[in-house]
């Protein structure tokens, strides 16, 4: 539970900030960040059925 | 990993599929540059539609609604999160506040982050009665309303930011209804996972599951936040 809380703190470290810079950097890297993102989570969304 | 339905098992990312999703992937991310809205559009529908259609035809001759609605479902799901979210970003410009389009990006998505972050330590610190104990037994009525009082406080930041626009004072609601929407992503999903009898859509994420785990309140929120800056902020 602990180590897990502590990669869940490590993780939001870098992701949060990537997430922010993204958006403040301009759209397109934004897009980009977003479909990657989605892309991901299409895909698990379809393994769920199987 | 549990079949929800043996009949929907085929749906599974070959290599083929794989190259079919980075094409098109990389053309909607093209169209984007070349800010042609509409091409993006229409290039990713029109490989959603191939998609699900491969889908049908590739299995059996049983439950072909099926098989050909569950793609159709992922693309409304993550094509509302992909394109609204990039809309907040790229519509709302000020020549007066270039700091303007981010501060409105990042709205929705710190309000995600502060409503899951203070359910959490609202929910382990007060949480008592369970809020769906059905579908995500860890969730308090508690940790739902520190959810929200948190998403009130982001309103509240947001406010501040923007004290000079037109009905500023709506960002508080705002923060608040959103922080609710969030809550209730993070339900939908977990309804999803439930069915299929797992705890985390995959481990690509180090102690946070999958994608669809961290943007499960976002899923929610992009799009009520664009239309809500729309509708009462008349940008």
């Amino acid at each position: 539970m602990k180590d897990r809380l502590s990669k869940r703190v490590l993780f939001a470290v870098i992701y949060a900030p990537l997430f922010l810079a993204a958006a403040y950097f301009g759209q397109i890297f934004f897009a980009v960040f977003l479909a990657v993102l989605g892309a991901l989570a299409f895909s698990e969304f379809l393994s769920l059925s199987s | 990993m549990p079949s929800v339905n043996s009949s929907l098992s085929h749906l599974k990312v070959t290599a083929v599929r794989k190259l079919f999703f980075i094409v098109g992937f990389f053309l909607v991310v093209f169209f984007l540059y070349k800010s042609d809205l509409w091409g993006a559009f229409l290039i990713f529908f029109l490989f959603s539609f191939l998609n699900a259609v491969f889908e049908t035809v590739s299995g059996g001759v049983d439950q072909t609604l099926e098989r050909f609605a569950y793609p159709i479902a992922g693309v409304i799901l993550y094509g509302f999160f992909f394109f609204s979210g990039y809309l907040i970003r790229s519509r709302f410009y000020s020549f007066d506040d270039p700091l303007l389009p981010f501060i409105l990006t990042a709205f929705p998505i710190v309000t995600a982050w502060i409503t899951d972050t203070f359910a959490y330590f609202g929910g382990s610190w007060f949480g008592k009665h369970p809020l769906a104990e059905k579908l995500s037994p860890r969730k308090t009525v508690a940790g739902g309303i520190s959810g929200m009082l948190g998403s009130l406080f982001v309103g509240f930041l947001a406010y501040l930011c923007c004290v000079d626009m037109e009905a500023a004072w709506t960002l508080i609601l705002l923060g608040l209804i959103g922080g609710t929407a969030g809550q209730l992503g993070d339900l939908f999903e977990s309804k999803l996972k439930r069915e299929a009898g797992v705890k985390d859509s995959s481990h690509i994420f180090p102690g946070h599951g999958g994608a669809m785990d961290r943007i499960d309140s976002l899923v929610f929120i992009f799009p009520f936040f664009l239309a809500w800056y729309a509708v009462f902020l008349k940008l």
